[in-house]
């Protein structure tokens, strides 16, 4: 079994008397893109700063890459890119020299660092400002700039906090693109973000974070396929003949859209049982499919519905 | 690059280009120029250089100084920069910090491969270079100032006068360091900088006027003029006097200057320097534990503090 590229373990942060994460464990495993959703004030941004040491955690442990973040940062930070949530860059610095200070912390020749960073600059289409001081930049345009600092060490690791935060649609396009080309490259993506879509997307597991605790994680079809399992199930049914009355013990209701066409609210999927039933009564069956939630339904359940569970 | 030198030369390099230096070095410049002028006429006339007594009320200092034209441009020169250099450091440092904090920059920069040591070292490097230099440009300009005027200049106090100039530098870095602590305990920039130049300007204008008021009232009544107990009376104040100047470091700085360009009335010269050494150990310890205990204090409070 590989190792984790990042293991959190208990970790437990307070503020005061705000617990803003209680005894969050996960793991994501190396090549994996994670997506952390959570509500406002759930423990995304406390969580992904107790995982690079920018605040203290209270208890826990953070494993990054195999190495126990309280041991070894430097050699973890050497390999990570990271990307905060409301940060900025150095406003008196041109975008040039703002990714020269960053590139400065990693051992690579003058040559390298110009490469990379025009590189950099050019993907994420500042180059023809690159001399201007970032204080004269729009939000879009600063955000963009953060996005280049996060990959200036060739990241195996990326760390993103809400990364399509105050951007443009064209940047948005950029951030999936840069995450969809480090999965393509095996390299491993954690990131955080409201746009549920977006996430829908990109992540090949979610965790999903309420008051400091996880409280779904896996696959989204996994998770789908749980909250089903909880919440009950939707099928969708078209026949060709007027469907006929349906008893079934784990039918909670129907809803029927005309003579031919229902929606069956029941506990357990019952596909099968109900095309063998629809059979038995000489009836043809046009479709008969599971009305899949969509994350946001899951979402928005587990945030407001499961709380006191 | 070391991750420390790195934030340094980034430090210097943003904190030479800004605003708030660029207005006190002007004006600190706008006001030397003046007094270079007002005093300039009596430069140039000064005869046979003598050893002056010398008092800085608003330091609890008096200083016996052997005036030369050298040491009295400098002393007026001490006593601006007692203030603006009080100033200049605090004013640099109080928001090196929670300025970083609050936009966010703290957090990027945490990100990458630094220890928070080095974010604070790097920074206080940084500005103390700064420092440095300015100093160290101001002494080549009162160096010009004395060619300019025609005032012969002699090596001993050329020598004196860059000695004062380091401690001038330290006594900076005091007020660097306090202001820095006060960048790390205020989550606002702006309350921090307001604190830390208010206590800048408290320390170096106000502070010998509360101290003049002060001691007398911890003493106690004066007894009537020529008695022994006048005599305790006064010596009981002067040690209260010593005491409350001794927690301030324009104090220690005036008095260090003092004993640098200090004179001997019987040899009508400098006293040697390790002379002014052995008086001025004491200052030189304080203003050392002045920097040290609040960068120490700043430095406990950065690395266990969040960052958020």
């Amino acid at each position: 079994m590989s190792t984790p590229a990042i293991l959190v373990e208990n970790l437990t942060k307070s503020y005061g008397r705000v617990k803003a994460v209680d005894g969050l464990s996960l793991s994501v495993e190396e090549g994996e893109v994670f997506g952390f959703l959570g509500p406002n004030g759930a423990g995304k941004t406390t969580t992904i700063l107790s995982m690079l040491g920018i605040v203290i955690p209270d208890g826990g442990r953070i494993e990054i890459l195999g190495m126990d973040m309280a041991r070894e940062p430097i050699r973890i930070k050497e390999r990570i890119g990271y990307l905060p949530e409301n940060a900025t860059v150095y406003g008196e610095l041109t975008a040039w020299r703002n990714l020269e200070f960053f590139a400065n912390f990693y051992r690579m020749s003058n040559a390298e660092k110009e490469k990379r960073i025009e590189e950099l600059l050019k993907r994420v289409g500042l180059w023809e400002v690159r001399y201007r001081k970032a204080k004269t930049f729009s939000k879009g345009m600063k955000q963009r700039l953060l996005i280049a600092q996060t990959l200036i060490n060739e990241p195996e690791l990326l760390i993103l906090d809400e990364p399509t935060s105050g951007l443009d649609p064209g940047g948005a396009h950029l951030v999936k693109e840069i995450i969809r080309e480090a999965k393509a490259s095996g390299k491993t993506v954690f990131f955080s973000s409201h746009v549920l879509s977006e996430v829908e997307e990109l992540s090949d597991r979610v965790g999903i974070i309420v008051r400091g605790r996880l409280k779904a994680i896996g696959p989204i079809e996994e998770i789908k396929r749980q909250f089903m399992e909880l919440e009950g199930y939707e099928i969708k049914v078209e026949t060709k003949e007027p469907l006929p009355e349906i008893e079934h013990e784990d039918i909670v209701r129907i809803e029927r859209l005309s003579p031919n066409r229902a929606i069956i609210f029941a506990r357990s999927d019952i596909r099968e049982w109900l095309s063998r039933y629809l059979a038995s009564k000489g009836i043809t069956i046009l479709s008969l499919e599971i009305e899949e939630p969509s994350l946001e339904d899951v979402f928005l359940r587990t945030i407001y519905g499961r709380e006191d569970e | 690059m070391n991750p420390a030198w790195n934030i340094a030369l980034k430090e210097l390099y943003t904190s030479v280009k800004s605003r708030r230096f660029a207005v006190i070095v002007a004006t600190y410049l706008l006001i030397f120029g003046l007094a270079v002028y007002a005093i300039k006429d009596y430069l140039i006339r000064m005869g046979v250089p003598t050893v002056e007594s010398n008092e800085f009320y608003l330091w609890g200092v008096k200083a016996e100084i052997y005036t030369t034209p050298f040491a009295m441009l400098f002393t007026v020169n001490m006593m601006i920069l007692t203030i603006f250099g009080a100033v200049l450091g605090a004013a640099l440092g109080a928001d090196a910090i929670n300025r970083e904090v609050e936009s966010g920059t703290a957090k990027v920069l945490l990100g990458h491969p630094v220890y928070r040591d080095e974010v604070i070292n790097g920074k206080f490097l940084g500005m103390g270079t700064l420092i440095a230099v300015t100093y160290l440009v101001s002494y080549v300009v009162m160096v010009a100032v004395m060619l300019i005027l025609g005032i012969p200049l002699d090596g001993d106090s050329l020598l004196r006068g860059f000695l004062a100039i380091l401690v001038t530098i330290l006594y900076t870095l005091v007020f660097l360091s306090m202001g820095v602590l006060l960048s790390t305990l205020f989550k606002k920039p702006e309350t921090s900088m307001l604190t830390a130049v208010g206590l800048a300007i408290f320390l170096t204008v106000f502070y010998g006027i509360v101290v003049g008021i002060a001691a007398p009232k911890l003493v106690g009544p004066e007894p009537p003029w020529g008695t022994t107990a006048h005599e305790m009376w006064q010596e009981n104040l002067n040690t209260w006097m010593a005491r409350l100047h001794s927690i301030n470091p324009a104090h220690h700085y005036v008095q260090l200057v003092g004993y640098i360009f200090g004179g001997d009335r019987f040899m009508n010269y400098y006293i040697p320097l390790g002379d002014s050494f052995t008086y001025g150990f004491n200052n030189l310890a304080a203003l050392l534990i002045m920097l040290l205990l609040p960068f120490a204090l700043a430095y406990a409070r950065f690395l266990t503090s969040d960052l958020n």
